[in-house]
């Protein structure tokens, strides 16, 4: 699962590119003229591997990988991915240029995280364990991709939030599958070719800390998506009488907030909001639109342009904001069943289409 | 679908003959313009000089539709999401709301998608693999990465070749409709590729060395700037700068 070109914002972009440079050239470092060769052909090896398509139900899963690529390659794993990545924009248009770098860190950190882990545990344990580590490796590579996918979706504009958790949903069945693949690919390269899953006895506990602190660094602000400052303005019954209601992304009320009021024909309003977040106003817009701005402090900081709703009986404020912080999550079940259907058909309508002479 | 991305790079057209260094920069420049949009209606000019910059390199119309075919496939999942979890104003088709915000939205995220991938086949499309390889090397992306590319461009397809071959031999032997079946075939397979490119990386690598490879490919490649190659960039960032203008102006 990968982001594709034109869904994120500019700023998220480049400190994609940002990480990616940093990871790149911290792994590049140990990669000797000479050993271009090796590496290439290995990546060009997991880059034709994660094309295989595992057929489940009416739908196909394609293998990713990350968690394989990290196991047997450990910290070369790193531009092995983004390369496979800037294959993949460059030749299938999947993915993308401008995302580059962001899918390159969603990908290719989770592998530094599990892979440089499990060759140094490889020294030291069987082969049993080993495959089964391998295993889980390869399901946690997974997990922490699909998270910092979600979380970046979701830090990027808060419209993505319900999109961010179907990602999540969706990262399940690819989780148990890739946990699956890995632990029997590696079960099997232990028979055949046990050289290429040697694990490592060298500690590398700084390269595990790097990786997880630069998922970290892009898991964190999902908490702070939590605290972001949201508005509403909603009539307060009678005409001419108004209410602006702050509340935080979780549904908290934000409390103390300034509030200021431009565009009305009376002149500006200020003050703060009350306990439950609202601030009432009494006006006439003198334009089609009005101002408002909340400021909670902290940089908490929101602004709307706004109609004034119609006068009308008080509208419970939890309606409207349910849409923005709660999942509506029959609606997006029904979008994933029109989703799973069409890609059945789709696929069926493929293979008509191959299977003709 | 094929794999080559430079298949009509031996196309005679304005972009053919540009310097292929200021040809990606120009051109990156104008995908990152398109993708910091937050308008739709600049997505749709993004769209149009995309278009059009597409159309002065020649290159062919049904080519160009196989290769959006894949990312607008997945951008199409937004119009199935965003106008049912979007907020705001709702536009009403019989029993269905559809939020005229999500719609903008997911508008926008395909325009500037469709337009990012256009710009890069217009980039890309235009000029052999190696020489747009060699050409992010001058402009400053590390040696060792574009030695990689190179190779791994290299050895994908024939990778490629010996997993078609694999999965005809699996399909003789009833292994799944698809090829490939089940977890345990699918590793399997994965595990074989991975052995035989392992045995192939040690004999090509005796190959090279026996052939003076000391990690270096030597390359023919000499690039030349002319004036028109100036102009040709100048109007290409003219462009970027009208997307962002497009974005930004009317608030």
């Amino acid at each position: 699962m990968h982001i594709s070109d034109g869904v994120l914002s500019l700023p998220v972009l480049a400190a994609g590119f940002g990480g990616t440079a940093a990871a790149t050239a911290w792994t590049l470092r140990r990669v000797r003229d000479d050993d271009v060769p090796r590496m290439a052909v290995l990546t060009a090896a997991f880059f034709v591997g994660s094309l295989i398509h595992i057929p489940l139900g009416p739908a196909s899963l394609h293998l990713v990988l990350n968690g394989l690529a990290g196991v047997v390659l450990g910290a070369a794993a790193f531009p092995a991915i983004l390369i496979g990545l800037t294959l993949q924009a460059m030749l299938f248009q999947h993915g993308g240029i401008t995302a580059l770098g962001v899918n390159a860190c969603i990908m290719g950190l989770p592998a530094l995280a599990v892979g440089i882990p499990f060759q140094w545990v490889r020294a030291r344990v069987g082969n049993g364990i080993a495959a089964a580590l391998a295993g889980g490796a390869g399901a946690a590579a997974i997990a922490l991709s699909g998270l910092a996918l979600a979380a970046i979706l979701a830090t990027a504009d808060e419209r993505f939030v319900p999109t961010a958790r179907l990602v999540l949903a969706a990262h399940l069945p690819l989780m148990a599958a890739e946990g699956l693949v890995t632990g029997t690919a590696v079960a099997f390269l232990l028979r055949v070719k046990p050289e290429m899953i040697r694990g490592s006895r060298a500690s590398r506990l700084g390269a595990v800390a790097l990786a997880l602190g630069m998922l970290a660094a892009a898991l964190a602000p999902a908490p702070a998506w939590a605290h972001r400052l949201l508005l509403e303005v909603l009539s307060d019954g009678a005409p001419g009488r108004y209410r602006v209601e702050a509340f935080y992304a979780d549904g908290r009320p934000a409390a103390g907030a300034r509030v200021e009021v431009a565009g009305l024909a009376e002149g500006a309003r200020a003050g703060t909001t009350d306990e439950s977040g609202a601030f009432a106003f009494d006006g006439t817009a003198s334009a089609a639109e009005i101002r408002v701005v909340v400021d909670a402090g902290m940089g908490h900081r929101a602004e709307v342009a706004a109609a004034l709703p119609a006068a009308q009986a008080p509208v419970a404020p939890s309606d409207a904001r349910a849409s923005r912080t709660a999942v509506p999550w029959t609606r997006a079940l029904a979008g994933l069943a029109a989703i799973a259907a069409l890609a059945w058909f789709a696929r069926r309508a493929i293979r008509r289409a191959s299977a003709a002479p | 679908m094929s794999l080559e991305i430079d298949a009509h790079a031996a196309g005679v057209s304005p972009v053919h003959r540009w310097d292929a260094r200021a040809k990606v920069a120009a051109f990156g420049a104008l995908a990152l313009a398109v993708a910091s949009c937050r308008r739709p209606e600049a997505g749709a000019l993004g769209v149009a000089l995309a278009v059009a910059a597409v159309g002065a390199a020649r290159l062919p119309a049904r080519w160009v539709a196989g290769r959006l075919r894949a990312p607008l496939a997945f951008l199409a999942l937004f119009f199935f999401v965003l106008p049912f979890t979007v907020g705001g104003p709702a536009w009403r088709v019989g029993p269905i709301a559809l939020s005229t915000e999500g719609l903008r939205l997911a508008s926008l995220l395909t325009l500037k998608g469709a337009a990012v991938v256009l710009v890069t086949l217009a980039a890309l499309g235009t000029a052999p693999f190696h020489r747009s390889m060699r050409a992010l090397e001058d402009l400053g992306v590390p040696r060792r990465l574009v030695e990689l590319l190179l190779f791994v461009y290299r050895y994908v397809f024939v990778f490629a070749a010996e997993l078609e071959r694999k999965r005809l031999a699996l399909r003789a032997r009833s292994f799944g409709r698809h090829g490939a079946g089940g977890i345990r075939t699918a590793s399997r397979l994965v595990g074989t590729l991975l052995v035989e490119g392992l045995d192939r990386t040690e004999r090509i690598e005796r190959a090279m060395r026996l052939r003076a490879y000391t990690g270096r490919i030597p390359t023919l490649e000499a690039f030349s700037l002319h004036r028109g190659d100036v102009a040709k960039a100048a109007l290409t960032l003219a462009a970027a700068a009208a997307v962002i203008v497009a974005d930004r102006w009317p608030r």
